[in-house]
């Protein structure tokens, strides 16, 4: 018997762990009002739905009243939803993309109050991988570089190796210099955690596939990139990307950059430009609308330090 | 009595477990069997006399099927999953299989299954290819003229093609080519040109006899060594290096063979006008495998470096083909 207890309760513990890692999805009535100028039978409900990426709330909620499907409900830019309904006692369900559900338990609306309710999605996404990062250096004059990385996740790979910096000779032309070997760019690459990335995702495009090329060729463009990065990044993602009819894609710039990696570069350069793209497949059962992101362009003056990397967010919901 | 009482108390209080339970109803692969499963039947009230069919799509070797088509009773249905590889058909209820085609897959039948009215039910489904794919990725040309020159650039891919940059053109690639390497078209300039396509694998014909075993953490010294024993210069090896070792480092081993030169040609044929003095092409064909010590001993490749003279023309490319040798 104390055997078994012990079989039994190794997998208890790991199940503990496995609950207090996450944050778990949850909802809460946080405020019930009097509201006397509501119709005599009606309640007013007030949803504020938050999800800690962001990521998710990007895509449409769609919820059920009593197990049958409402009218789906469009949220203002703060997350929030609110109808008239009539008073009663009320079971609600949410689902959101990448998401799992949350099923509340009954709920009265009683006349002519006012019900804020917090629903507080949990995704599933987790680590995803942080590919291809290349850093660019030019400087004015032939100068000794070291830069070195905050890399906020797990590098699985750099090229030349990273150790704990690099440290290369630059020239004008964008060559770099380490030991004997020239290279063209500074390399590495990892995963991420999701959720430890916080951007407005509703900024961004979706973008079709016959227009990928020039969409990414006219943004970058806008930003500042040259000809050759533009083709180093169009050559490495487009044919990724053209397995999608459609793709929502949205950059991070210099400063939301730092999210992936800080970045320190010595000498200190006059102009640093990171272009970080997170992007995913339009899912037509779930259309997305999405603000354009507009970009000015950096002056390529004095030393110049260029980065460009990316994440498919690819998770399967099922998973 | 007081054991089952814990149990109790044990799947109440955890619904993590349950959660947990439903991982191990994964596929089990069972040699070359295509597969599927009944994952779930719920109750649809809304729709009480016909029958939801949700199907799922699972990858097989990271590959999604492609044109499929499900058979029901004789009537043949198109099936265009969502961007989560998931279908929803409503049927008339009754007893019968499921028949699923793809091109390029074997066809998957199912057992009889009763469907009954007013059910919704959800399967998953996994085809397996029946020809090996070899998608040819990022081959990249490069060219150093010895002066400043037009250069056209045409090849003839043994495959569909289905990505270039610079957009290909009909008459291929017209362009001004820097003895650095920069390439310049229409104001824009370029380190490279670049392709990618789709073919059949069996095409690669690739002697399995000869080719490396490489260890992940002994890529990238394996890759220096033999590249720049075929001539590539450091540029040129960064970004071979660069792509590929990311994706082949998820692997413990890999067998590596490399097609080079008149080789290269089961690939694709590089036309270059004016007729460069020296060209190296070199495509990778590469795999997963399990075991140092193969079926067949190995012979080394052994390649003699190219002389980076006069007008010089640099390819390399490359193909994962799944199952290309057969390990212990």
């Amino acid at each position: 018997m104390k055997r078994l207890l012990v079989i039994l309760l190794l997998p208890l513990t790991t199940c503990f762990a496995a609950v207090k890692e996450s944050d778990m999805p949850y909802y809460e009535v946080t405020g019930v009002k009097k509201n006397s100028t509501l119709p005599k039978n009606k309640a007013r409900i007030v949803f504020h739905f938050e999800e800690h990426s962001g990521f998710c709330l990007r895509n449409l909620i769609t919820y059920k009243i009593n197990n049958v499907q409402a009218a789906d409900p469009s949220l203002d830019t703060l997350g929030n939803y609110s109808c008239n309904m009539n008073a009663g006692t009320y079971e609600f369900e949410f689902f959101a993309t990448y998401c799992n559900p949350i099923k509340t338990k009954k709920i009265e609306l009683k006349k002519q109050t006012v019900v804020n309710i917090l629903v507080h999605f949990h995704s599933n996404m987790g680590l995803i991988e942080a590919d291809k990062p290349v850093i660019y250096l030019y400087p004015t004059k032939e100068t000794n570089v070291s830069v070195t990385l905050d890399f906020k996740g797990e590098m699985d790979f750099s090229y030349p190796v990273y150790h704990t910096g690099w440290n290369v000779t630059a020239y004008p032309g964008g060559t770099l210099k380490s030991g004997q070997n020239e290279y063209g760019y500074l390399f590495y690459e990892g995963k991420i955690d999701l959720h430890n990335l916080k951007t407005n995702y509703t900024q961004g495009s979706v973008v079709e596939s016959s227009k990928l090329i020039s969409f990414l060729e006219s943004s970058l463009a806008s930003m500042g990139l040259n000809t050759k990065e533009i083709a180093d990044f169009v050559t490495y993602w487009a044919p990724r990307m053209m397995k999608n009819e459609k793709n929502c894609v949205h950059f991070m710039l210099t400063d939301a950059y730092d999210q992936i990696a800080g970045i320190k570069v010595v000498p200190t350069p006059d102009n640093v430009l990171r272009v970080y793209m997170l992007w995913d497949a339009f899912d037509p059962a779930h259309p997305v609308l999405m603000t354009k992101q507009t970009f000015i362009p950096i002056k390529r003056e004095g030393f110049t330090v260029v980065e460009w990397g990316g994440s498919e967010i690819n998770i399967n919901p099922n998973n | 009595m007081r054991f089952l009482l814990f149990l109790c108390c044990f799947i109440i209080l955890f619904p993590g477990f349950s959660q947990n339970r439903k991982d191990t109803t994964r596929f089990v692969k069972i040699g070359n069997a295509p597969e599927y499963e009944i994952t779930k039947t719920v109750s649809n009230k809304k729709n009480p006399n016909t029958v939801i069919l949700n199907v799922t799509f699972e990858p097989y070797d990271d590959d999604y099927p492609r044109g499929i088509k499900l058979k029901i009773k004789g009537k043949t249905i198109e099936v265009k999953p969502d961007a989560y590889y998931k279908f929803s058909y409503r049927m008339q209820p009754g007893k019968f299989p499921l028949e699923f085609t793809s091109s390029g897959s074997f066809p998957l039948v199912t057992d009889t299954i009763l469907f009954l009215k007013g059910t919704e039910v959800f399967i998953t489904v996994q085809m397996k290819h029946q020809v090996g794919r070899a998608k040819p990725m990022k081959p990249v040309i490069y060219l150093y003229p010895e002066k400043k020159q037009e250069v056209n650039v045409q090849f003839n891919f043994n495959g569909i093609t289905t990505f270039t940059y610079p957009t290909y053109a009909e008459n291929g690639w017209q362009l001004t080519a820097h003895p650095n390497g920069t390439l310049e078209q229409n104001g824009k300039e370029y380190n490279y040109l670049f392709w990618e396509g789709d073919m059949d694998a069996s095409l690669l014909h690739v002697n399995t006899s000869e080719g490396s075993i490489v260890a992940k953490n002994e890529l990238v010294t394996f890759f220096e060594n033999s590249l720049a024993s075929m001539g590539l210069n450091s540029k040129e090896m960064q970004d071979f290096i660069t792509f590929w070792v990311p994706k082949m480092q998820e692997n413990e081993l890999n067998y590596v063979h490399f097609l080079v030169n008149e080789n290269y040609d089961r690939v694709s044929t590089l036309a270059v006008n004016p007729e460069p003095d020296n060209a190296l092409r070199v495509y990778m064909v590469w795999t997963a495998c399990h075991n140092k010590q193969l079926a067949m001993p190995l012979r080394q490749q052994i390649f003699s470096p190219l002389k980076r003279e006069g007008f010089t023309v640099i390819e390399w490319g490359g193909s994962e083909v799944k199952n290309l040798i057969k390990d212990l």
